[in-house]
Order: C-alpha cells, then sequence, then structure tokens
C-alpha cells in the first residue's frame, strides 16, 4: 500500500518539522517574551507535563480519574516543605517529590484499581478529597488553608547573572519537563506503551495474550502519579507557593477537561489541551469577567464538536480528504473469503 | 505415556445458587480436534472460560499437558501453550492488522512488563509479524485499522495472533459465528489447515464444521456431559439426537 | 451532652437537605452510569430563584417551585441536548456537566453577586419550638418533615408503582428493560428531570438554613458525591440512610472539631469504599 505509505511518512515528517519549529520557539522564548508572558508560558508547561501524566492513566489506558490533583499536590507540598524547612535544593526536592508520588500511587493503587469507569472516577475523587482534607487540618505541618508561603525559586547556576531570573527558572522548568517528557515518550512507544492502548479497548483480550493487565494498570498509575507529582512540584516552585487548591478537585475536573480537548491518547494532545484552556484563563479574563463562563462554554464545545480532541483534528482532515480519493478502503478481497452478505459488513463496521 | 492435552476433573461452576457446570470431565489428547456442542445455556462458553482461567471453578481441576493450573491466572496460561478465541472476534479494533500480531509476539520479550523494549526498533519482531501475517493472507491490510476490516478478516487475524505465539492448545469459541453459508467451506479448509501437533478445542453450532474438523465431539446438556465419541457415534446417539441434533435448535447444515 | 433533640434535629434538616441533592444523582448514575457534575450548579440555581422570588413576593411557598423548575429546565436541557452523545463516555460527562457548572455557577454570580443571599423562613415556620427538652428552630423540624415527606414519595414511587419496578430493573441491567419492551432512554429522561427537579428544591428549601452564595455549588455536589458513594451508586434506600448518617456525623463532628467535619466525613467514604466499594446498599461492583 504505497500510497499509505507515503501517507504516513510525510506526516511524520511534517509532524518532526513542527516539533523542531515549537523546540526552537520554546528556546528563544524569552528573548521575544517579557516577564508576564513568559511566566504564562512557564505554566503552560508545567501544566502540560500534569495534564501528559494524566493522559497517560486516562487517555492510553482508559482510566478515568478525577483525583489526580492528589499526587499535584503531593509533590508541592513534598517540595514546598523540603525547601522551606530542610532547605533542600531543587534537585533532590525534585526526586523527593517524585518518590512521594510513586508511594502514594503504591499504596492507593490497589484500592483504586478494584472499579473502573464512572466508579473509578468517584473513587479516585473521594481519595483525593481525605488527602485535601488531611491537608486542610494539619496546620502544623502543611499551614492549612494558608498554605505553605516562601519556596525559593531555583535557578540554573550557569546562567546566573547571564539572564533574569524569571528566565533562569523558565530554562529549569524546560529542562525538567523536557527530561520527563522524553522518558514519557519512551513508555509510550514501548510494548508496554501497545499494552496500555489495547487494555483500555478490551482488558480480557490483552490477557489472553498472555499479559498481566492488573500489574500493568498498577505500574502505569505508579508512573502517572509520579511524572504528576514532578509536575506538582515544579508548581510549587513556579507560584513561590503550595496551598490545599493544589489537591482540590477543581484543578483535577479541568486537567480531565484538558487531556480531553487536546485529545486523549495523543501523545501531544495534553499540551494543546494546556495551552488552550490557560491561554483563554488568562486573556479572556484581561477583558472580561465572565471569563469562567467562557471556559465552560468551551468545554460544552469541546465536547460536543471536537470529542477526539484538537491533537486529532489533522487526521480527520486526512481522512475526509481520503474518502474523496477512489479506492482507500481495503484492498480487494479474495472470493473465498469475501464478505458474504452486506448485513454482516455493516455489522463489523460500528 | 503422555499426559493428555487437556484434562479436566469434576468441574463445578455454580454462579448464585445456579449450577451451570456439573462435575464434568474431559480428556483431550495431544493433537486431537475435538469439539463441544450442545444447546444453548449448556455451559459450553462457560466452560472454556474456565480452561482459559477467566472464571475460577467452584470444584474441580484444570490439567493442561499436565500441570495442574486450576490456580493459575488467565494470563499465565500462555504459559503452558494455551490460546482462546471469543465469539466475538479477539481482536483490538483501534489498533492495525500489524499491531495486533505485535501485541501477540510481544509478550514476555521485553523486560520491566515491557518498558525495556521499544515496538518501532523491535524488528525481528516486526520481521515475525509480517510473516504471520503473510501466512494468513493479511499482508495487504497489515496497516488497515482493524475495525474499517470485515468480520471475516477480523477472524483471521485472532487466528493469526493466536497462531503466532505457537500454541499447543486452542480453544476456539463460536469461530464460523457470523460468517454466512457460502463462507463456510473456505474456514473449514483453513482449519484443517491448522498443524497437526495442535490439539483444538471447538465450541460451535454449525454441524457442518464440526462434523467435518473434529475427531471426537462431546455433548453438554445442562452443564453435563450427556455423550461423547466420534463423529458417527454421536450422531447416532439417541440422547444427542432427542436433545440437540435433531428437533433442536439448530438445522443440522446450519 | 453533644447529642440532644437539638443536634438530632439540625443534623437530621441537613440530611433532608442532602437527600433532595443526592438522590438524583444516585439513581441516574445507577440507571445509566452517568455522573452529572452539574448537580451542585442545579442546587446553586434553585437557591438563587427562590431568593429573588422570595424577595419580590414576599412569599416563600411560591419561591419553592420557582427554584425547583428552573433547575428542572435546566436538567431537561442537558438531558435532551447532549446526554445521547455521552453515554458511556465518562470522560465527556465530566467535560459537558463541568462546563455546565462552570457556566451556572458564574452567570448566578453575574446576576446575584458574590454575597451570601439568606433567605427567611416563611412566616409560619419562623421562631423556635421546644421539642425533647431542647429549643430548635421551627423551620429546622419542618425540613425533617418535608425530607421525610418527600423520602417517602421516592420511595413508593419507585419500589410501590410499576414506573418505579422499571427504574430498579433499568438500574440492575438496562439491557432487561429493552428486553421487556420498555424505553429505557425514555424512563432516564424522567428519572433524570426529577433528580433535577429535587436539586432545585433543595437548593430553594436550603435558603433559610444554608443561604445562597457562590461556592455552595461545589460544597453541595461533593456532599452529594459524599452521600450517593456512601449510599451505594443507584439505591434510594441508601441514599436516604446515607444522607441521614452524614447529616448526623456532620453535624456531631462540627460541636466538638469544627474544621474537621469535612475531612471526617471523607475519611468516612473511603473506608466505606475500601471495604465495600459498591457503598452501603449498593450493587457488587
Amino acid at each position: 500500500m504505497h500510497r499509505k505509505g507515503l501517507d504516513v511518512r510525510s506526516a511524520r515528517s511534517s509532524r518532526l518539522l513542527l516539533l523542531a519549529v515549537a523546540v526552537i520557539a520554546l528556546l528563544v522564548a524569552p528573548a521575544v517574551l517579557p516577564d508576564y508572558p513568559l511566566s504564562v508560558l512557564t505554566e503552560i508547561v508545567i501544566f502540560s507535563l500534569f495534564v501528559m501524566s494524566l493522559n497517560l492513566l486516562v487517555g492510553y489506558t482508559g482510566l478515568p480519574s478525577l483525583g489526580h490533583s492528589a499526587f499535584f499536590g503531593t509533590g508541592g507540598y513534598a517540595v514546598a516543605l523540603l525547601a522551606i524547612r530542610a532547605h533542600l535544593s531543587a534537585i533532590p526536592a525534585l526526586i523527593v517529590a517524585v518518590l512521594a508520588g510513586i508511594a502514594l500511587a503504591l499504596i492507593t493503587g490497589p484500592f483504586v484499581l478494584r472499579t473502573s469507569g464512572a466508579y473509578f472516577l468517584i473513587l479516585t475523587l473521594s481519595l483525593t478529597q481525605v488527602l485535601f482534607g488531611i491537608v486542610w487540618l494539619w496546620r502544623g505541618m502543611t499551614g492549612g488553608d494558608d498554605g505553605l508561603p516562601g519556596v525559593p525559586r531555583p535557578q540554573l547556576p550557569f546562567l546566573s547573572g547571564v539572564v533574569g531570573s524569571w528566565t533562569n527558572f523558565y530554562y529549569v522548568v524546560l529542562l525538567v519537563v523536557a527530561i520527563a517528557v522524553a522518558t514519557l515518550w519512551w513508555v509510550v512507544r514501548s510494548s508496554f506503551g501497545l499494552t496500555l492502548v489495547g487494555i483500555r479497548e478490551n482488558e480480557r483480550i490483552v490477557e489472553g495474550l498472555g499479559y498481566p493487565t492488573w500489574w500493568t494498570k498498577y505500574i502505569v498509575y505508579i508512573l502517572a502519579g509520579g511524572y504528576g507529582a514532578l509536575a506538582g512540584g515544579l508548581f510549587a516552585y513556579f507560584k513561590g507557593y503550595v496551598g490545599p487548591g493544589q489537591l482540590s478537585w477543581l484543578t483535577a475536573g479541568e486537567a480531565l477537561v484538558m487531556v480531553i480537548l487536546g485529545g486523549a491518547g495523543t501523545f501531544w494532545g495534553p499540551v494543546l489541551g494546556a495551552t488552550v484552556v490557560l491561554l483563554l484563563r488568562y486573556e479572556v479574563s484581561s477583558f472580561t469577567q465572565r471569563w469562567e463562563t467562557i471556559l465552560g462554554l468551551v468545554f460544552i464545545l469541546a465536547v460536543l464538536f471536537l470529542p477526539e480532541g484538537l491533537a486529532r483534528v489533522p487526521d480527520r482532515i486526512r481522512d475526509i480528504r481520503a474518502k474523496g480519493r477512489p479506492a482507500a478502503a481495503p484492498a480487494e478481497q479474495p472470493a473465498a473469503e469475501a464478505v458474504g452478505s452486506t448485513a454482516i459488513a455493516e455489522r463489523s463496521e460500528q | 505415556m503422555t499426559a493428555p492435552a487437556l484434562q479436566l476433573e469434576d468441574i463445578t461452576k455454580t454462579i448464585g445458587g445456579l449450577t451451570i457446570l456439573d462435575g464434568i470431565p474431559l480428556k483431550v489428547e495431544p493433537g486431537e480436534r475435538r469439539a463441544i456442542i450442545g444447546p444453548n445455556g449448556a455451559g459450553k462458553t462457560t466452560l472454556l472460560n474456565v480452561i482459559a482461567g477467566f472464571l475460577p471453578p467452584t470444584r474441580g481441576r484444570v490439567l493442561i499437558f499436565g500441570h495442574d493450573v486450576t490456580r493459575l491466572p488467565a494470563h499465565r496460561r500462555v504459559d503452558v501453550g494455551l490460546m482462546k478465541t471469543n465469539q466475538q472476534p479477539a481482536v483490538l479494533r483501534e489498533l492495525t492488522a500489524l499491531e495486533n500480531v505485535m501485541l501477540a509476539l510481544l509478550r514476555g520479550r521485553h523486560r520491566f512488563f515491557g518498558l525495556a523494549g521499544s515496538v518501532d526498533r523491535d524488528h525481528e519482531a516486526r520481521r515475525q509479524a509480517m510473516s504471520v501475517l503473510e501466512e494468513w493472507d493479511l499482508l495487504d491490510v497489515a496497516h488497515e485499522r482493524v475495525q474499517h476490516l470485515s468480520h471475516g478478516y477480523q477472524r483471521r487475524l485472532e487466528l493469526a495472533a493466536r497462531f503466532a505465539m505457537r500454541p499447543r492448545l486452542l480453544l476456539l469459541d463460536e469461530p464460523a459465528a457470523g460468517l454466512a453459508a457460502d463462507e463456510i467451506p473456505a474456514f473449514l479448509e483453513r482449519l484443517q489447515r491448522l498443524p497437526r501437533d495442535m490439539t483444538v478445542i471447538l465450541v460451535e453450532h454449525s454441524m457442518r464444521v464440526v462434523f467435518a474438523f473434529a475427531d471426537r465431539i462431546t455433548v453438554l446438556h445442562h452443564g453435563a456431559v450427556l455423550t461423547e465419541g466420534t463423529p458417527d457415534e454421536v450422531r447416532q446417539d439417541r440422547y444427542a439426537q432427542e436433545a440437540y441434533l435433531s428437533g433442536g435448535t439448530r438445522r443440522k447444515d446450519a | 451532652m453533644p447529642i440532644n433533640a437539638a443536634s438530632v434535629v439540625i443534623g437530621l434538616s441537613y440530611a433532608s437537605l442532602l437527600f433532595l441533592i443526592s438522590v438524583g444523582l444516585s439513581v441516574v448514575f445507577g440507571l445509566m452510569r452517568f455522573v452529572n457534575l452539574a448537580t451542585g450548579a442545579l442546587y446553586l440555581v434553585g437557591g438563587y430563584v427562590a431568593w429573588s422570588v422570595a424577595n419580590r413576593t414576599d412569599n416563600f411557598w411560591l419561591a419553592l417551585p420557582a427554584g425547583a423548575l428552573v433547575a428542572l429546565v435546566i436538567g431537561v436541557v442537558i438531558e435532551r441536548g447532549f446526554l445521547d452523545r455521552l453515554l458511556g463516555k465518562e470522560l465527556m460527562q465530566v467535560s459537558l456537566t463541568l462546563g455546565v457548572a462552570y457556566i451556572v455557577a458564574d452567570v448566578t454570580r453575574w446576576i446575584w453577586g458574590g454575597d451570601p443571599l439568606r433567605v427567611r423562613a416563611p412566616e409560619a415556620l419562623r421562631g423556635s419550638t421546644r421539642i425533647f427538652g431542647s429549643v430548635v428552630p421551627t423551620y429546622r423540624l419542618a425540613l425533617i418533615v418535608i425530607g421525610a415527606i418527600l423520602a417517602i414519595v421516592v420511595w413508593y414511587l419507585l419500589e410501590r408503582t410499576r414506573w418505579g419496578a422499571y427504574v430498579r430493573a433499568g438500574v440492575d441491567d438496562m439491557e432487561m428493560l429493552e428486553c421487556l419492551g420498555v424505553n429505557g432512554r425514555r424512563i432516564f429522561s424522567v428519572v433524570f428531570a426529577l433528580g433535577a427537579l429535587l436539586c432545585g428544591l433543595g437548593g430553594a428549601l436550603g435558603t433559610p438554613v444554608t443561604g445562597v452564595s457562590p461556592g455552595i455549588d461545589s460544597q453541595m455536589l461533593l456532599m452529594a458525591l459524599i452521600v450517593v458513594v456512601l449510599g451505594g451508586l443507584g439505591s434510594v434506600l441508601g441514599a436516604i440512610v446515607a444522607s441521614g448518617v452524614v447529616g448526623m456525623v456532620d453535624n456531631m463532628v462540627r460541636t466538638f472539631w469544627p474544621e474537621a467535619s469535612f475531612f471526617v466525613v471523607w475519611v468516612l467514604v473511603a473506608l466505606v469504599l475500601i471495604v465495600r466499594p459498591q457503598g452501603l446498599f449498593g450493587r457488587a461492583v
């Protein structure tokens, strides 16, 4: 199927080009953007990681979590506590944050994974609420609803003095997220990643092929927790502060919508979703107080018109164009195995 | 004396007070082709699911090639050479045909639950998958998403993917379901081409397939074995006739 | 002595409100596995509309159906307009109902402002009553009575009518309904609408007690989820019992340790979920 091959290859090379352009743009952004837009960009990068971690669970594996802010908050509080109380520098603090997220996932996984679908949604929400409550009450440790202010922003030593502190921090975030995303790419392209997509569709089939699906789900839950906590730690550095809001169900809910908006189960979808929602929030709020209504409308419109997400739009366009061409469907089938009746073909089409 | 490919001892399954399988004995020799038939509700699919490990039996033992697998989880039974198909082709519709076969082949190949290996870079697995597809005449749809393929193709892909793992014991759950009458001969031919060192247990409603393919037939009724024997023996068995074959739910040449 | 008649009355009156907001959520989930995150928004809108009507007309009894009706309308719009697309797709449900919740929360803030609003209880129910040695606000007692009546009505509808039997069968197994020749989808529409109505009614009834202000939607949604999860998704009896339990526990904890009520209730939920994921009366998960 040469035509198909060419299509795939040209799509891939245009995607690589796009990626290269994006990377360059990200690298030179501080030179072009003043401080405020740069901080918005920083937040977008951090949230992209957070939403990517959720996408691993929701988009790739099909486990809809409404409690992912638990890891976001855990990472944030870990970083804040270590930075403020133990004066730990960023790298060890972030590592501990990731470990904290992994630990939380290790503990909650066996309970949460007993369910799926809407039950999973509600159970993950419940556990996050418990964590929220603990954080709220344990004033001595977490500062209660005041949170923990005064988290110092990490800087890249070799850039200090060369660039401003905001820019420096931006590069810290970019570096950490780039490494994380690279590992995430590996995970998704590994045979483990293929298993996830299979499980999302039909766990039993994958089990029948000999895969230990419960363990697979547990591991992906742990991975999602770790990456989510890393994003949370970065966010605490970004805000210079951590509060119970980082654990709120609204944060979890918005992240879920970002996954959908961007395209659940696509690699770069989460970046699009995070970008759109955050830009909407910042841009729209600057000229109207009713930005939440607009955000709500976007959520609804996304469901109505773009349920596959933004990242899949190019594929859809390509499909529509392909339908225009003749003989785009599977090749002629040998007579013996031909579909006997149209009824069977229709049945398999849905 | 080699162990039977499959041996069931007193397999019983009750769900909520209802006895679906009642003390079923079964012995299938290596290389044998066994058909399990019976009216709807006789427990055939439940039996296959118990053998495959998706349902734990309430009582009894399952032995595959001499290994007691009763306690073994479903995903581990591949290790003793077991593979099963479903009534609806057990293929992943969102993946391509190639990816379906690769998923089967990649099992156990990469360490750390598959994290250690990349799907794109495993050229060896890819080569193997392509040759499996070629063997089963699926090469031209290798990169098609399964949801776009016809039922016949999906069924072939399902068999191809399982076959790729060279199972020693293959369980087929109504593989002819959904095929039109004129597709059956080609399907039957494909079945008969399965190597003789592979033991096949087939649950089927199509008597045409059953009588042409099976060495021995086990007739189930109300969760128990009604009768068992060669196709001729079963055809002449009065009980089987009453319960199932003639006046029963299906036409003989269905 | 923390457990006296007054605290029981307060706890149970809160339970009435909880029941109203959660019964719809529970049955709708049980029937169609549909997670309605706009539940809190419906409560909110019921409260605000009731406040406006009560303010204009000075008639509390007119305000109640007004609030309930507006919530009903929004519920019907969601159900008619979007539901079919969302069945079986939890992510879409979250996105859509969250979107509705955001819009309602923002629009109400725009119309009614950010300050908490309170409605005075109707003339007949103002003041306090002496009961079992304690003095309690009369309205609270009335809430318990109203809640109990509505609970009995809903229970009766579901347990003693043929329509209710269909709903219960549908919660058990939607396909069974189709086999019986019953239009499951239409039953679901009615249930969804009823649920929305009760939410709005709850919001309206709650205005003399909890008042209405931005943020109540979020708060009540979480409470509704607690009740539904604890009681068992899909079970009306579960909603009744769990509202009672949560209402009482919440009130009791508040008297000792006010900030902890939230935490204690969620721990209760988490424990129940760990031990019994289907809740007290729910179907096995």
